[in-house]
């Protein structure tokens, strides 16, 4: 085979496997419920030792806060953020049961059928954001534990996204804050409808297919619709930070914050349905 | 003997930077400012070892990444491939001795990784990241990554001349 054949062939076979490779990529570029055997694989492989390295880079963490004597203070400080995180949780219940209630006194016999009993299952998040295009967590549990794709994750403060996909011992989140992860939302006082979405301008919420006459205002509750048929009615989104009215002057373009620290998640909760 | 304890050394390392990667740094929410360290075994192997080896550590590298990520599956394997291996044509006959050298071609790999994920994502999906994203993550990565450059390849360097990671050569 003369030097330019050998060339030639060789150019050709690398054009065929870029080509491959082009074709598996495109096939995997939308979000997959299945991840194939090897991925599944190298995940459960590396979840023990992550959750490891995890441990210790929070020891060391915490060996530094008690050399400078703030350990407790930082426990307590913790214990009640976490109390408040609760209240503020339960209060936004509260007042979604109230305004349910005075609904379904109006409607007497209507049943409310949409929603839906879940299990709360307690899990550790044993990875954040393995690559900075995507927002996204790995959590300790996968399909050995229950989980499927599409169930919501939501902590303390608030809705933290869904279930992307599963290993067996463990799961990807797509956080609320992705470009893929669209929530339908409302805002909880007004009930006016809309679309919650991540902004990768700013890495934080906005609430768009908003009217502009919907009379909302700032600092007022979001939360998810039940519509979208992947999250239950009434998980917390955020509040409103800041209306502006878009270009065309139809709709407005609503920032919408989260309470949720998504750079310093631990503990999260996986809503599973009863059976 | 050599080879073998220099695949091993090898291994370790990547093991080591993967688990710090992903299990430490990708965990104290840095964003975009984390190290990526799997980075600079492409391009120190370009820089140092030539085009193939470049190639080599870069499908590597892309292929583990990809693998973890789940998402556009075999085009970190083929973008970081691709700069490891022009790395290495690019850096080829310069001095390995200049810093600056190892510095530059960090910055440059990682924005043209950047740059080549995000035009091939976007075409693939149909939906393209935002020139600002991108900038930030460029910008953000560049910074972290062109500090720490220096610092790893100073013992890479003398580790393939003298140390542990020196090839095995040929008796004539």
């Amino acid at each position: 085979m003369t030097p330019n054949r050998k060339k030639g062939l060789i150019a050709g076979i690398v054009l065929v496997l870029v080509v491959l490779v082009l074709y598996i990529a495109s096939q995997t570029s939308t979000e997959r419920e299945n991840i194939s055997k090897p991925e599944a694989i190298l995940r459960d492989i590396l979840a023990p030792m992550q959750n490891g390295a995890r441990v210790i880079a929070e020891n060391i963490g915490n060996w530094g806060a008690y050399l400078e004597g703030l350990d407790n203070l930082r426990a307590e400080n913790e214990e009640l953020r976490k109390e408040l995180s609760a209240l503020r949780l339960q209060l936004v219940q509260i007042d979604e049961y109230k305004l349910e209630n005075e609904r379904l006194n109006k409607l007497l016999n209507a049943v409310d059928d949409y929603s839906q009993k879940f299990d709360y299952h307690t899990t550790t998040v044993i990875s954040r954001e393995p690559s900075t295009w995507y927002k996204t967590l790995r959590i300790n549990g996968g399909s050995a534990d229950g989980f499927k794709s599409g169930m919501p994750v939501v902590c303390a403060e608030g809705l933290v996204g869904r279930i992307n996909n599963t290993s067996e011992h463990e799961s990807e989140v797509l956080l609320v804050t992705a470009r893929e992860g669209a929530v339908s939302a409302m805002v909880q006082n007004t009930r006016t409808i809309g679309v919650v979405e991540g902004d990768t301008e700013t890495a934080n919420l906005r609430m768009i297919h908003v009217p502009y006459d919907a009379e909302i205002e700032n600092y007022q509750q979001v939360i998810t619709s039940g519509y979208g048929g992947i999250y239950p009615q009434g998980l917390l989104v955020g509040y409103i930070n800041n209306i502006d009215l878009q270009s065309d002057g139809l709709m407005l373009n609503i920032d919408v914050r989260s309470y949720v620290d998504f750079y310093h998640l631990e503990e999260v909760m996986v809503l599973v349905p009863q059976n | 003997m050599l080879n073998w304890r220099r695949y091993l050394v090898l291994a370790v390392l990547y093991l080591a930077a993967f688990l710090l990667q992903y299990g430490v740094l990708s965990n104290l929410g840095w964003g975009v400012f984390c190290p990526q360290l799997l980075l600079f075994f492409p391009v120190f192997a370009g820089v140092l070892r030539g085009s193939l080896s470049g190639l080599a550590h870069g499908l590597f590298c892309g292929l583990l990444q990809d693998l973890i990520i789940g998402r556009f599956v075999g085009l970190n394997f083929l973008v970081w491939g691709l700069t490891g291996f022009l790395c290495g044509l690019f850096t080829k006959g310069l001095f390995k001795e200049n810093y600056f050298i190892a510095l530059l071609s960090v910055f440059v790999v990682h924005a043209a990784n950047c740059l080549l994920y995000a035009l091939l994502a976007g075409i693939l999906s149909g939906a393209f990241f935002s020139m600002t994203y991108i900038s930030k993550i460029i910008l953000g990565g560049a910074l972290v990554n062109c500090f720490l450059a220096p610092v790893i390849y100073v013992p890479v360097y003398r580790s393939l001349l003298y140390g542990w990671l020196r090839p095995l050569t040929k008796k004539t």
